[in-house]
């Protein structure tokens, strides 16, 4: 599995996000965290049925959009212990987890409130594309 | 300049990258684009040199890596 700062190659695995967790328990100032993880969901469309996203990204931008990120939640959320990204690349079938967001603070509002807010920055500046793949072999580039 | 393309820019053009001479503004940069890759036309994209995102008044250098980007689709 390769990793940069933010992307993996792949799924994200169930080890390595639990690893992520256990990897906080040595800071003690934390009382809450707040995590997502985006799937690929099997939807059906014009009759085709979708197997799996291919997600691509512009990796040296990723890491600017996610400072970016973490620059206005830290500045809105100040108590925020540490934030992390990692987002799927390649491709990630359905049921297989694309993104994992990790928010911990000392007290479980901002880490909440900040969490949700993550997301939705994600999709709105991650400099990341997805070509839906279907069941008869066709795909289709989506927009958020 | 090295000039990247992503997403659905990248099936267009049948490339992820490639060298392009050239130096101008983005918008003159767009029209060679569009001549040399017609559905280019038909693509909504942004523009980002050196990873910033920069108007059609932006002026294009030989040094820029230059970066078609589509909406964004992620998470």
């Amino acid at each position: 599995m390769k990793e940069s700062t933010h992307l993996i190659t792949g799924p994200l695995q169930q080890d390595f996000i639990a690893q992520t967790l256990i990897s906080h328990q040595t800071l003690k100032n934390i009382g809450a965290h707040s995590l997502f993880l985006g799937s690929v969901r099997q939807d059906q469309k014009d009759g085709k049925t979708v197997t799996g996203i291919e997600y691509s990204a512009y990796e040296e931008m990723v890491a600017v959009a996610v400072q970016e990120i973490k620059d206005q939640l830290f500045d809105k959320y100040p108590d925020l212990v540490c934030l992390h990204i990692y987002h799927g690349t390649g491709l990630i079938q359905t049921g297989e987890i694309s993104l994992f967001v990790l928010v911990s603070s000392p007290h479980r509002k901002q880490a909440i409130h900040a969490c949700e807010e993550c997301v939705e920055l994600i999709k709105e500046k991650l400099p990341v594309w997805k070509k839906e793949i279907y069941s008869d072999g066709s795909h289709a580039w989506l927009k958020n | 300049m090295k000039v990247r393309y992503f997403g659905v820019l990248s099936e267009i053009t049948m490339k992820i990258s490639e060298e392009i001479e050239f130096q101008g503004s983005v918008s003159a940069f767009k029209s060679l684009l569009t001549n040399r890759y017609s559905e280019m036309n038909d693509q909504d994209f942004r523009v980002a040199v050196n990873q910033k995102m920069v108007d059609d008044a932006h002026i294009l250098t030989e040094e820029d890596e230059l970066a078609l980007l589509p909406p964004f689709a992620g998470g």
